[in-house]
């Protein structure tokens, strides 16, 4: 059985070239495009990984983050923040709030699919 | 000891002068002897007679002779003459006698009281003439001394004169000076009174023994005020324990450059303000800490302004590598797709292909921001009109922001309450202004929200207004809303540069119409703009 992931980016555009490259990878693939729906769709449904951008119309990456690690069904499920923001800051929050791992935005899907594949079989690449 | 009167007695023959002695022996005088016309003269240059008694008949030189020769001197003139005579006795001698110049003639025999009866009478007259002469020589002196008197008189009043005058010449020179040293005083208080620079002078006790008008006027008191005031009193009070140092420092000589210090107003206003400090010698010793200051408030908010603005900047151009980036990633990762050959569908690479169309237009529309913005910097932003009617710009501009509202469920609502004339505007900045309040309000809108685009005539004034149902903007936030680089503080998970709205301003104000905007939190906001229907 594929493994099913989640991705909520408000970009369309990127969050097409992610969603286009997992499923050529036999991902089964859903999508949200604002914090709100990506939040429900985590809560209400299962997924293996979730994919998160940290800047979001309403409720924003880390909150969906602390608030998926405070629930018991998605407390465990591997988090990949792939944001813009390359401040250390935003790093060090992001693993604060219980994010598995994070990648800074870029023209290339194939690093996302190496780090979606890598936390699947429980080896997180060390951040 | 009064001299005797001399009496000149003349006659060839000198018994007859024993005789003449003889006559007059009772009385007081001197008698001086003659035995000539000659002699007699000869007398007359040495002694002054009080009367001659000649002897007519003489050898060589008579007596009529004589007297005639005596008339002709200055000396002997007025000299009484009697003449004694026994043989001229006739009338005509006697004549000849006192046309002579005798006042008597006398005939012998002589009857010796007659003669002294008359000689008595010439020596009375002499005595009297003595006196008046004395009287005269007295007067004369006392006149003299009156003058030498009244010379040393002048002399002194020349003296005084001449003492006044230097007197006067002293006063018109200490006047004179005084007037200068009152100007020189005029000209350095002119000279503080009227300097925009704050001058004070304080003493060892702190109190102010000068400020000038601008300090006055800067900080609010009166000279009134001066006596009573202390140097701490204007100081803040945070800063009073180093002003208080720097001016003890001060006080023991130290100068200082460029300080900044913060002094507080009569009303209780801080005001900054950056001068020097120095102490005033006198006599050796420190006796005031003089300072000039000058108003550097402005300055300081100035440089407020300016970092926030260089804040703003660094910000903007943080926001721009942002913004630039998405599309650029997406361009760079679709490309790569469509080149390695992974994607066989037709139709999805034309999905593809689609959205590297869009996103090169996204980044086409960042960079002309940019530029825009890089024109209104520098002044070189043109507006070219064209006669044209604001119904087909606005359609327009709501189907060029259609697809982006649908992907959030936005409906845009077209609302329009006139006809729209046609107005001479700039057709492609129009159609930029209203895109730009059209994706503001999709962007802060919520999802499957909605938005109205309203355009009516009203006087003069075309109005446009777009409201939408969003997330609204914060009282604090509106003023600096069409500053550029200004972004409200919860845009932070919203794209955008942050210049939108100021080159819509800048638009709107080139073709010199007005816009503004009325919002409430969680509520949603309007932004609406007029333009005149005739352009000047």
């Amino acid at each position: 059985m594929n493994e099913r992931l989640l991705i909520v980016e408000d970009d369309a555009s990127a969050l097409r070239l992610i969603e286009f490259s997992l499923k050529q990878e036999g991902y089964d693939v859903k999508t949200a495009t604002n914090g709100l729906t990506g939040l429900k769709k985590a809560q209400n449904e299962k997924f293996d990984l979730i994919i998160l951008d940290l800047m979001l119309p309403g409720i924003d990456g880390f909150e969906i983050c602390s608030r998926l690690r405070k629930e018991p069904d998605t407390a465990q499920t591997p988090i990949l923040i792939v944001s813009a923001k390359t401040h250390e800051k935003d790093v060090a929050m992001a693993s604060e709030v219980g994010a598995d791992a994070y990648l800074t935005k870029s023209g290339n899907p194939a690093e996302i699919v190496a780090q979606v594949q890598a936390l699947l079989s429980q080896k997180p690449i060390a951040m | 000891m009064k001299e005797k009167p001399k009496v000149l007695i003349v006659d060839d023959k000198i018994e007859n002068l024993v005789t003449l002695e003889r006559i007059f022996s009772d009385m007081d005088v001197e008698f001086v002897r003659a035995l000539s016309g000659n002699e007699a003269l000869m007398h007359t240059l040495e002694h002054d007679f009080a009367i001659a008694l000649l002897d007519v008949q003489m050898p060589e030189m008579d007596g009529f002779e004589t007297v005639e020769l005596m008339r002709q001197d200055k000396l002997t003139k007025h000299l009484p003459v009697i003449f004694v005579s026994a043989i001229y006795t006739e009338d005509y001698h006697k004549i000849r006698g006192i046309a002579s110049g005798a006042v008597d003639f006398i005939t012998k025999p002589i009857i010796p009281d007659i003669l002294r009866g008359k000689v008595r009478v010439f020596l009375e007259l002499y005595e009297y003439r003595l006196s008046l002469e004395e009287e005269i020589v007295r007067r004369a002196e006392a006149e003299e001394k009156i003058q030498e008197q009244y010379d040393e008189i002048q002399i002194h009043a020349h003296e005084l004169e001449a003492s006044n005058e230097e007197l006067r010449n002293t006063q018109e020179k200490l006047i004179g000076l005084n007037r200068e040293i009152q100007e020189s005083e005029e000209r350095y208080s002119d000279l503080f009174d009227n300097a925009n620079d704050l001058i004070q002078s304080v003493d060892a006790e702190g109190k102010f023994v000068y400020v000038n008008t601008a300090w006055l006027n800067a900080l609010g008191y009166d000279k009134g005020d001066l006596e009573h005031l202390k140097f701490a009193d204007i100081m803040v009070q945070e800063e009073l324990a180093p002003c208080l140092d720097l001016f003890e420092r001060t006080m023991r000589g130290e100068q200082f450059n460029n300080v900044q210090i913060t002094f507080v107003t009569k009303h209780g206003a801080e005001m900054c303000v950056e001068g020097n400090v120095g102490a005033r010698i006198k006599n050796g010793e420190y006796v005031a800490a003089r300072g000039i200051f000058r108003d550097i408030t402005e300055r300081i908010i100035a440089e407020e302004k300016q970092r926030e603005l260089d804040a703003m900047k660094s910000e903007f151009i943080s926001n721009v590598s942002h913004e630039l980036r998405p599309p650029l990633h997406s361009l760079k990762g679709f490309t790569k797709l469509l080149v390695s050959g992974k994607v066989d569908d037709p139709k999805t690479q034309n999905e593809f292909l689609a959205i590297v169309d869009k996103e090169s237009d996204r980044l086409g529309d960042l960079i002309d921001d940019l530029l825009d913005m890089s024109r209104l910097e520098s002044g070189r932003f043109k507006i070219n009109k064209e006669v044209i009617s604001l119904k087909n710009i606005i359609h327009d501009a709501v189907e060029r922001v259609g697809s982006l509202a649908s992907e959030k469920g936005i409906t845009i609502t077209e609302e329009m309450n006139s006809e729209l004339p046609e107005m001479e505007v700039d057709g492609k900045r129009m159609g930029q202004v209203i895109t730009n309040l059209l994706s503001n309000a999709i962007k802060y809108n919520q999802e499957n929200g909605s938005i109205t685009v309203k355009s009516e005539v009203s006087n003069s004034d075309l109005l446009v207004q777009v409201s939408d149902r969003g997330i609204g903007i914060s009282e604090d936030d509106i003023p600096q809303l069409f500053e550029r680089f200004y972004r409200v503080e919860a845009s932070d998970r919203i794209e955008g540069t942050g210049l939108g709205l100021h080159i819509t301003r800048q638009i709107i104000e080139a073709h010199s119409g007005r816009i503004w905007i009325e919002s409430k939190l969680g509520e949603g906001s309007t932004f609406s703009f007029t333009l005149p229907l005739r352009q000047n």
